[in-house]
């Protein structure tokens, strides 16, 4: 099994069985492009912190079936491991989807992107507000408008 | 990459102070050189917390280093930070912010109507996002969402939101003709209507549903009450792009009105759960045959019609020059409940050609024997799920073969068929006394069993 090197965006390396390193397109179109090489590959937008984290998942996940299916990859559960995996602070975790985006690694994206959807069920628009670290943009009459217009969906 | 021992304390401590807070608060990160070694001791000056008591600190190279962990701290080179001359490096959290696209991907996930709620609050551009998603599928669920649901609707600026209601049920006694009529004018863009059969809605509010509602691609009647000739001979008169009509109960209707049905609308899908074998007429079997139908649900239907509905025609029947010889090439799922008196003769030639099919339900009981079976198995390669409760001519045998045959099938259901014992099937992991239903583990060990 041949090994690729990827070079963080700090320039960490990081030596990687090639079939890992395909779970992300992005670098898998590269070395279908560039062939056989000896240098490393270089990932601008990836710090050395997050690619550690996004290869660990990868190397996990790297005998997975390809799931083309966009609805089945949509509806299924996160499973033990990835949730325990995502038990991260949220910046990491924002990190990390940045990162599946980038990379192009879909099921991780995914993952990513229903870890942070459960933190928003359930949470009001300030709590979400937070999360996002967003700034309300309404004016109080907006605001109250939308209260309004909307108000027959809020009761749980 | 840094390597200071300092810096994983520093990243920790960090956690709880800029990154929570809101764009406004700075942060003042306060440097003086301590001695020689260039020891830099940093006070966060946070107000909400008393970070002065314990300094971090660490050592550095100088002003690039300093910027370098203050970018790693916070914002991974996301926050502005200056360097003040003074030694004071100020440092403003950039907003997180993750790109529309993502943000779009995380709210696909979100289905509930209370969060969907919240995140219309947030802010301009989350209410853009999930206004519309909101919207699309209101659901109804007492009596004074619908009150405050229509006041809204009344109340709501141009362009109203109710353009924005694609799919709407019906349910609950609540929902009367005047709550129906105040609704219509706002939901012009509806596609998908269902109506339950505990409201109190007629067929004087729910007649004009097709004039106001032009998009309909989907009507789910359930309620009696809602349905005369005239309501449904309105649909084919204003819903063109209506592709799938399922009627619960309905009552007799006339030749014209079910004809405009297939002549005027694109049906691909008819499910008539109504039993009334005194319903059909001839011409409605034929109207029937014409339509292109992936989907057929109908129940009752005395044998004479049967056979009219699903043999091929001859070569002579000139009267009617538009019918194939097989009536829907594209179907994919018929039921045919209660057709007590179809037998082989009537099946087989259809099944043999209509081998798309994937869904056959003919529970209730028929004159089928294991002919029509070996012909499922011969044709039916798409097969994936198979009911036939209650039909007491049809041997395991014969169901055994056709296991093996139709790779796909997933869900087998045999209650109360005669000549099938419970006890034919050991290879079923729900065993009960009467219940006889094989789903696709017991089906692969069917299958597994014969191929040794």
């Amino acid at each position: 099994m041949s090994n690729v090197r990827l070079l963080s965006s700090d320039n960490e390396e990081f030596v990687v069985q090639k079939e890992v390193a395909e779970r992300s397109v992005l670098i898998k179109n590269m070395l279908e492009d560039v062939g056989e090489t000896d240098s490393a590959i270089p990932l601008p937008n990836v710090t050395a912190k997050v690619l550690k984290k996004v290869i660990e998942w990868c190397d996990h996940h790297s005998s997975d079936p390809v799931t083309t299916d966009e609805t089945e990859r949509r509806t299924t559960d996160i499973d033990e491991w990835d949730q325990k995996f995502m038990e991260v602070d949220q910046e990491t975790l924002f990190d990390i989807i940045l990162a599946a985006n980038y990379l192009d690694i879909k099921p991780l994206l995914d993952v990513g992107c229903k870890t942070v959807a459960n933190m928003i069920k359930g949470k009001t628009a300030e709590e979400i507000r937070k999360i996002f670290n967003i700034v309300n943009d309404f004016t109080p009459e907006e605001e109250a408008q939308i209260r309004k217009e909307n108000e027959w969906a809020e009761d749980r | 990459m840094a390597t200071e021992s300092g810096k994983k304390e520093i990243t920790g401590e960090q956690q709880t102070s800029p990154s929570n807070n809101g764009i406004e608060e700075h942060v003042d990160l306060r440097i003086r050189k301590r001695d020689k070694k260039r020891k830099i001791v940093i006070y966060v000056e946070d107000e909400s917390e008393d970070n002065d008591e314990a300094p971090l600190t660490f050592f550095t190279g100088g002003v690039p280093q300093i910027k370098r962990y203050a970018h790693e701290i916070l914002d991974h080179g996301r926050s502005t930070v200056e360097v003040k001359p003074g030694g004071a490096i100020l440092i403003t959290p950039h907003p997180r912010d993750l790109p529309a696209e993502i943000v779009s991907m995380i709210l696909k996930h979100i289905t509930n109507q209370p969060d969907l709620y919240s995140l219309t609050l947030v802010n301009k551009h989350f209410h853009s996002l999930v206004n519309p998603l909101l919207w699309k599928d209101p659901k109804i669920l007492h009596r004074k969402a619908l009150r405050l649901f229509l006041s809204c609707l009344a109340d709501a600026h141009h362009p109203t939101p109710g353009r924005l209601v694609e799919h709407l049920e019906i349910r609950g006694d609540y929902w009367t003709d005047t709550k129906l009529s105040l609704l219509l004018p706002h939901i012009r863009h509806l596609k998908e209507v269902l109506v339950e059969p505990n409201t109190r809605i007629t067929h004087t509010s729910f007649n004009h549903v097709p004039r106001h509602c032009p998009q309909l691609t989907k009507i789910f009647l359930g309620d009696e009450k809602a349905i005369t000739d005239q309501t449904i001979a309105r649909i084919p008169q204003h819903c063109h792009q209506l592709k799938t009509l399922r009627l619960v109960a309905c009552p007799r209707l006339s030749d014209d009105t079910f004809l405009a049905l297939g002549d005027q609308c694109a049906l691909t899908s008819f499910l008539f759960d109504f039993s009334d074998a005194s319903f059909w007429t001839e011409p409605m079997i034929h109207a029937v045959r014409r339509w292109s139908l992936v989907q057929l649900v109908l129940n009752t239907i005395p044998a004479f019609f049967a056979k009219l509905l699903l043999m091929p025609l001859n070569n002579n029947s000139q009267q009617l020059p538009q019918s194939t010889s097989f009536a829907w090439p594209k179907l994919q799922r018929l039921q045919l409940g209660d057709c007590t008196e179809i037998d082989d003769t009537t099946l087989v030639p259809f099944l043999q050609t209509h081998p798309r099919l994937m869904i056959l339900d003919l529970r209730g009981g028929s004159l089928l024997t294991d002919e029509s079976i070996d012909t499922m198995a011969a044709s039916l390669r798409f097969l994936t799920t198979l009911l036939l409760d209650h039909n007491h001519f049809i041997t395991s045998a014969a169901i055994r073969r056709l296991v093996c045959r139709c790779p796909r099938l997933a869900t087998l259901s045999l209650h109360e068929c005669s000549r099938i014992a419970v006890g034919d099937f050991p290879e079923n992991e729900i065993h009960t006394e009467t219940s006889l239903i094989i789903r696709a583990k017991g089906l692969e060990t069917i299958r597994r069993a014969a191929r040794q």
